[in-house]
């Protein structure tokens, strides 16, 4: 090996990566050869050097203590740290009563399937309207029950339209909003009594809401006098729970 | 409380060997994120995501890897955006900015290796230096030379390939060198003595600095 070739594998053999073969013929040329010895030896300290000064930190203990809790325990959480520790924004101002129950259930449910399937076609609205109350009066007497949506403050979440939708061959209302670029789908139908399906349930205003995450989606689900209501958004459950509970109660 | 039997003895060698990487997932996270509390979040969610997907690791495979491959998958689908701002600065423009003021400079420590300047700096200066560094780049110096996984491991950490990886850490060593160069000279630990340098070179990363500094 000539210098010019050594240089070209310099920094592999500084790193022991060189096969066996590549590194004994390395080793030979520097054996013999001053600069190229000196500029292996630059390397290797500079490394050495940036190594030592990058301090190892031990992890906090409160921590080490939450994740020892998580490894020990035999139910997993599936909320991100930032919602668990009160992300939600007012959270005391409106009293809010946060309550944790852990559920395992079976992933799969064709409820969330298909919500999150039709969310993600975007599918055309049968009527554009910007105002809940046009939305409700315009499913009166297309569903069968009660279509009672929840206001989401101006300038939070705007109402784009709604059409006729299917559930799990449910008759099902879909309302459609949007935040800027997200977009967001809000299914409504008649509760037959079926458990909620999803993983972490905690309680907004008087609602038990429930979240599972599906292919990239968020859904929360909850029920609400005699309706179910299925939420799928891109965005994060952190994020969702706050639309929600910044929701009027009225509903 | 667990059952007795094989699978539980799986189960807490999984705990025990994850609760063992703690303090290093910590410090990469410090590293990526640049502060405490993010760091702290990251490493949770990591925690987290992995007891979820815990029946994808294959026993007998590298335990270590398959946790910080997780975690920097976490951080550039969802820290990476909370940050976006910042990261458009570390892109490509700060990547081409640092490569041409090193190519016209000549960085001459690589030929003329009498001055280890880099064992006169502190712990803040390499630290910050390295924050600093486009985050391909910086991933990739953490894992290789901080952390010490091989080639292959980090390739398959980043899913990218090892020639990849090799490229990236030449070149981030390079700028990372580069870098601490420029700054022991500011900083006077050492002086200039060899290739003199033009005006604007200095000025272009004195004034690129400056303005990160300032936050524009």
């Amino acid at each position: 090996m000539d210098c010019a070739e050594v240089d070209r594998f310099l920094q592999v053999f500084v790193d022991g990566e060189l096969d066996e073969q590549d590194r004994q013929l390395v080793e030979q040329h520097l054996a013999g050869c001053q600069s190229c010895r000196a500029r292996s030896e630059y390397q290797r300290r500079f490394i050495a050097a940036v190594k030592a000064r990058v301090p190892r930190h031990s992890a906090p203990e409160h921590l080490r203590e939450q994740v020892r809790q998580l490894l020990v325990s035999e139910k997993r959480p599936f909320l991100p740290r930032r919602l668990l520790w009160g992300s939600l924004p007012a959270a005391a101002a409106l009293a809010l009563v946060v309550t944790f129950t852990w559920t395992v259930t079976s992933a799969f449910s064709p409820v969330i399937d298909e919500a999150v399937q039709q969310h993600s076609r975007q599918p055309r609205v049968e009527l554009a309207a910007n105002d809940p109350a046009a939305v409700e009066n315009w499913f009166r007497r297309k569903v069968d029950f009660h279509v009672a949506l929840p206001s989401f403050g101006s300038g939070k979440l705007s109402l784009v339209g709604a059409r006729l939708s299917r559930l799990a061959k449910r008759q099902a209302a879909l309302v459609r909003y949007a935040s800027g670029p997200e977009r967001y789908s809000l299914f409504v139908f008649a509760d037959g009594g079926q458990q909620l399906p999803g993983s972490v349930c905690q309680r907004i205003h008087s609602l038990r809401v429930c979240l599972t995450e599906q292919r990239g989606y968020t859904v929360l689900m909850w029920r609400s006098r005699g309706l179910v209501y299925s939420f799928v958004g891109d965005a994060t459950p952190g994020r969702m729970m706050k639309l929600l509970a910044s929701a009027s109660r009225e509903y | 409380m667990f059952g007795s039997g094989k699978k539980s003895r799986k189960n807490k060698m999984f705990s025990e060997d994850a609760a063992a990487q703690l303090d290093s997932l910590y410090t990469t996270a410090l590293r990526l994120t640049g502060q405490p509390a993010e760091a702290e979040d990251l490493v949770h969610d990591t925690f987290v995501r992995a007891l979820r997907f815990r029946h994808r690791f294959e026993p007998g495979t590298n335990l270590r890897a398959w946790l910080f491959k997780m975690m920097v998958n976490l951080f550039t689908n969802n820290y990476r955006r909370q940050r976006r701002g910042q990261d458009i600065s570390h892109g490509a423009e700060q990547q081409a900015l640092l490569e041409r003021n090193y190519a016209r400079q000549k960085l001459h420590a690589s030929e003329q290796p009498e001055e280890f300047f880099f064992e006169k700096l502190f712990s803040q200066d390499v630290v910050q230096a390295i924050e600093q560094l486009p985050l391909d780049f910086r991933l990739v110096v953490l894992l290789v030379d901080i952390e010490e996984f091989s080639y292959a491991q980090v390739a398959s950490i980043l899913d990218i390939p090892v020639g990849t990886v090799m490229s990236r850490l030449h070149r981030g060593r390079k700028l990372l060198r580069s870098a601490l160069y420029e700054f022991a000279l500011e900083e006077g630990y050492i002086k200039e003595t060899t290739q003199k340098r033009e005006q604007d070179n200095t000025t272009d990363l004195q004034a690129y600095r400056r303005r990160k500094k300032s936050g524009t």
